[in-house]
């Protein structure tokens, strides 16, 4: 008797647990913080008791944090942030969007994506949202990338590109008073510190298997006068000068020995703290990665780098990206998103930011802040950073640009490990980008 | 004599034994298998909602053998399956020869195998990223220290060292279960075994090979099958310790099917994909289970 | 009478503790590095030399883990996420499973055969091969991102396990303990509950250890199946530190200190019982 009782109240405990979870599980509208919806403080606000889910890569966090706090502040409205790793970002949003699009309010959508989730619906245009005004005050670069098809989807956020900085003691240690501006004198100085003892390796870069590759390699290409895609948007990468440019990078590990062959595991995150500890004296990164540099709380070379173009075969390049914050097609609150879309990446959104994080990462996205006299004196080395950005190159802008990159990260990478010849590398990647275009015609 | 009372026949019991059992298992592995039946036939377009499912016949399934990223994986995880249950099982006996010698803490010793086998794998690939660092990890640390290399090794970015590191920390991780396994098998070999062939003037390596052996014949081919499936399975790990890098050196099935699935949204390969490799799986263990059944009856 | 051996013939008795040395030393050095880092800061970490002992140990990095919001605020959640989904699934599945294997163990029914071997199939099927359906099923009904999804998901991979573990240590009991009971007066249920189970501890307390852990070790099925804190578990979370905080390296130990800590105690614990369970479950069947 005792035993079946006990086995009674042991499957209803279960039952109960489980109808307790679900409960739980349904009812809780997001883990960190604040959620409710309730608290009925009638104080007039616009936006009072709504709740609005933003994402934010890591980096961000804490001014995203602070925006959010402010937004709150002055419209009531609660905005929920969730910070996750660059690279986990694409995913967690494609998850989101393919169970339904309500998981986040306000999205954060690198250019390469732009076309796959336009394409997809999910994003809700912001056409109605925009006066004449804003529309114009956009750089025509940040316009290209914030829209497809003719409808824009969004605020110019973390618009940047990448520019090389050099260790400015290390250079003048070894004789040097001017940076490389070629690639043979990037190769012989990197070779001459070495020689002298002033560093192990001259440079690291970002040639982990992830974006970061892609978003150097463009532009390593073009420096030699090369591009992705022809006009007719075939494969244009194998040519000459591509596979000049990848060889020239293969080299720059195994033959040369410039390059710290970690490389090829590294991240932005990876190379920052190299340049930072000293460890090298070039690296190639988006923003102003002077700022970190000086800051002495974390960093052991403050006040000795500064900024320089990429090197060039032919020309200088770099990437130029501009990721647009968005709304969510599934998103219940699309007015309230745009309202905070606004307060942080509009104009005046986007200025404060520079003068509050200085630039590191963000460079103004509309034509009334790049001729601000406040905006350039927050940012030292802006000029140069100015002039690399007239070089910058825009990746491509397909629908299928994931599995794409994907690929040539596959290729790429086999070439900088040298188990393909770079000319091998680019032809089979061709050949698979062929396949690609066929497959989504 | 008390009159037992009559019994409800086993039949009627075990169905109500079971009723939960199958439920359970009716509905959340049968029919998501048969599902992904459906789901390996057709185009779900998800990123083009106005086309809608599609029925694609068997492109999902040509798709898959067509891509040479696909069986590069398939062929990444042969190799990563044969060394870690070949490496596995010769560790862990080894390990478990050790431990069923006679000395003090024999008891704590043999607890501390279940620290590495109880580890969450994320974490067990965090601990090996961080000891294979290339300039703050452990293991270059000891090495440039002890004079034995002359400057750091770049571990999960030479093809060769990160597919080497990737099976030295699954051994690490996968060889006390097969320890604790085998050191269960040699406590059960009766010790007068030993004795006589002792007396007899047998040595170490004729005792192994003619009284140790034979008794590790279940306990192995039990071993070979689990280790087999686990290795075919594989995904944590590999997910955090080189995420298939580099390049693609390291991008085990599951990783493939897991990219197709949930990168590129291509429920539909991804489905038509996971059949092959379980359909592979099941042909491994059909062979495993004969073979030694085969042995048994010899 | 057993003969003690004092140490392998082979080996002699140094070489001996040399091997076990060498065993141990393999087995705890990662652990022990993982630990060491912990408790260090990153500037010490990233020193070179390599600090083997931080010369300033501190607390820092599980406090950080732990308590800062703005840092890593989830991971407490993500830890209350794992206990709560794997206390459930381990209950369920320990309930249903054990029911389930004295059936196979002890009687006669039709299609008993096939049904093990369909039991035995269920643990090969890779992982992804499940997930998919049940993601755009989960999909489709709403459950997605919630602990429910997690439990039945998890409770459809384990529940096979504990069956077939289970059904070895109901071969182990004597048939004589059910008969005296029926002769006794008890019926079927009443010998299951009364007799069978209490005897079973081990076998139970081994298989929910076992249940325990997977459950909370378990990696694909919530990276698949949940996004956001309110389901997220343990393993997902370290792993977006992995990608967040790729250079704090005292924060992901710390982390993964915190992650492991569950598991490992549980283990150690029973060890005794998961040993046995573990070895008589695979060694009999």
């Amino acid at each position: 008797m005792m035993m079946n009782k006990l086995k009674f109240t042991a499957i209803l405990m279960v039952v109960a647990a489980m109808l307790l979870v679900t409960a739980c599980g349904k009812s809780e509208t997001g883990g960190t913080g604040e959620g409710a919806t309730s608290g009925e403080k009638q104080s007039g606000k616009p936006l009072d008791s709504m709740t609005i889910k933003a994402i934010t890569p890591a980096d961000f966090e804490q001014y995203f944090d602070t925006v959010a706090q402010e937004f709150n502040e002055k419209t009531g409205a609660n905005v929920e942030v969730e910070a996750v790793a660059w690279d986990d970002l694409i995913t967690k949003l494609t998850n989101s969007m393919v169970s339904g699009g309500t998981t986040y309010d306000v999205v954060i959508v690198d250019d390469i994506y732009l076309a796959k989730f336009a394409e997809a619906g999910w994003l809700q245009p912001v056409d109605k949202y925009m006066d004449e005004a804003l529309k114009n005050d956009l750089t025509p670069f940040t316009q290209k990338l914030t829209s497809y098809k003719g409808h824009n989807y969004g605020l110019p956020w973390y618009s940047a590109w990448k520019t090389m900085a050099y260790n400015k003691e290390m250079l003048k240690k070894a004789g040097y008073d001017q940076p490389p501006k070629t690639w043979d004198e990037f190769i012989q100085v990197s070779k001459d510190l070495q020689q002298k003892g002033i560093v192990q390796y001259a440079s690291a870069w970002s040639w982990t298997r992830a974006e970061a590759l892609i978003a150097d390699f463009v532009p390593i290409v073009a420096s030699m006068g090369g591009k992705m895609f022809d006009e007719q948007g075939n494969p244009a990468f194998n040519s000459e000068s591509g596979v000049k440019a990848l060889q020239m990078m293969v080299d720059m590990i195994h033959k040369d020995k410039i390059v710290d062959p970690s490389s090829i595991q590294f991240n932005e995150g990876n190379v920052e703290e190299a340049m930072s500890a000293g460890k090298v004296a070039f690296e190639f990164q988006w923003g102003m990665p002077t700022v970190t540099h000086n800051d002495t709380a974390k960093s052991q070379v403050a006040n000795q780098t500064e900024m320089f173009l990429l090197p060039s075969g032919t020309t200088s390049a770099t990437t130029s990206t501009s990721a647009v914050q968005g709304i969510s097609f599934g998103s219940k609150n699309p007015d309230a998103a745009w309202e905070f879309i606004k307060f942080m990446n509009g104009p005046e959104g986007t200025k404060r930011q520079l003068k509050e994080t200085g630039g590191t990462n963000v460079f103004p996205g509309y034509k009334s802040l790049m001729n601000d006299a406040e905006v350039k004196s927050l940012l030292p080395g802006f000029d140069t950073v100015l002039k690399q950005g007239e070089f910058g190159i825009v990746r491509p802008q397909v629908p299928w640009y994931q599995e794409w990159s994907d690929m040539m990260q596959v290729q790429l990478q086999q070439a900088l490990t040298q188990s393909k010849t770079p000319k091998q590398a680019l032809d089979d990647a061709a050949a698979e980008t062929l396949k690609l275009i066929q497959s989504n015609k | 004599m008390i009159q037992a009372k009559k019994r409800m026949s086993e039949g009627r019991f075990a169905f109500w034994l079971l009723l939960p059992t199958i439920l359970l298992m009716v509905g959340l592995l049968l029919y998501p298998f048969i599902y992904s039946v459906y789901l390996s036939f057709v185009d779900l377009n998800i990123t083009k909602p106005w086309i809608g499912t599609q029925f694609v016949g068997l492109t999902n399934f040509t798709d898959t053998l067509a891509d040479p990223a696909f069986w590069s994986s398939l062929k990444i995880t042969v190799y990563f399956s044969f060394f870690s249950v070949a490496g596995s099982l010769a560790l862990g006996l080894a390990a478990a020869l050790v431990l069923n010698l006679n000395f003090a803490m024999r008891g704590l010793f043999r607890s501390l195998l279940l620290v590495p086998w109880a580890i969450p794998l994320v974490i067990v690939g965090m601990i090996w990223k961080l000891i294979l660092h290339p300039n703050y990890g452990a293991l270059n640390g000891l090495l440039t220290q002890t004079g034995l290399t002359g400057h750091n090794i770049a571990w999960l970015t030479e093809p060769g060292w990160s597919f080497f590191m990737l099976i030295v920390a699954e051994l690490w991780r996968s060889f006390p279960f097969v320890a604790l396994l085998y050191l269960a098998a040699l406590q059960a070999i009766p010790k007068d075994l030993y004795e006589a062939a002792k007396v007899d003037g047998a040595g170490a390596f004729s005792n192994f090979r003619h009284i140790t052996l034979p008794f590790l014949q279940s306990a192995t081919l039990v071993l070979l099958v689990l280790r087999t499936i686990d290795a075919f399975r594989a995904f944590d790990l590999i997910f955090a310790l080189t995420k298939g890098g580099p390049g693609n050196t390291t991008e085990i099935v599951g990783l493939y099917l897991y990219k197709q699935g949930f990168q590129f949204t291509n429920f539909g390969t991804s489905a038509a994909g996971s059949y092959l490799v379980t359909i592979l799986i099941l042909v491994l263990v059909f062979v495993y289970v004969k073979v030694f059944k085969l042995k048994d009856l010899s | 009478m057993a003969l003690r051996k004092m140490s392998s013939p082979l080996l002699g008795k140094a070489g001996t503790y040399a091997a076990v040395l060498a065993v141990m030393i393999f087995t705890m050095a990662p652990f022990i590095w993982v630990c060491i880092t912990s408790i260090s800061t990153n500037k010490e970490i990233t020193s070179v030399p390599v600090h083997w002992f931080p010369d300033a140990p501190t607390m820092q990095n599980y406090a950080k883990v732990l308590f800062t919001k703005s840092n890593v605020s989830g991971y407490f959640a993500s830890l209350s996420n794992s206990l709560i989904v794997a206390t459930v699934t381990t209950a369920v599945c320990l309930l249903f499973g054990s029911l389930g294997a004295y059936a196979f163990a002890r009687l006669k029914f039709p299609f008993r055969d096939k049904f093990i071997i369909f039991v035995l199939f269920t643990q090969m099927i890779p992982g992804i091969a499940v997930l998919i359906p049940i993601y755009i099923i989960f999909r489709g009904i709403g459950l997605l991102d919630t602990k429910t999804a997690l439990i039945l998901s998890q409770i459809a991979f384990i529940l096979p396990f504990i069956i077939w573990v289970m059904r070895s240590f109901f071969y182990s009991i004597p048939k004589e303990l059910e008969d005296a009971a029926f002769m006794d007066g008890l019926g079927r249920f009443g010998t299951l509950f009364r007799i069978i189970l209490p005897v079973s501890t081990p076998g139970l307390f081994a298989t929910g250890v076992f249940a325990f852990l997977n459950s909370w070790n378990d990696f694909l099925t919530p990276l698949i199946l949940t996004s956001t804190d309110q389901a997220k578990t343990m393993p997902v979370a370290i792993n977006e530190f992995l990608g967040r905080f790729s250079v704090d390296y005292g924060l992901l130990s710390a982390a993964g200190i915190v992650g492991l800590l569950p598991p490992i105690l549980i283990s150690l614990i029973f060890q005794r019982f998961l040993i046995e369970g573990l070895t008589a479950g695979a060694v009999k069947s």
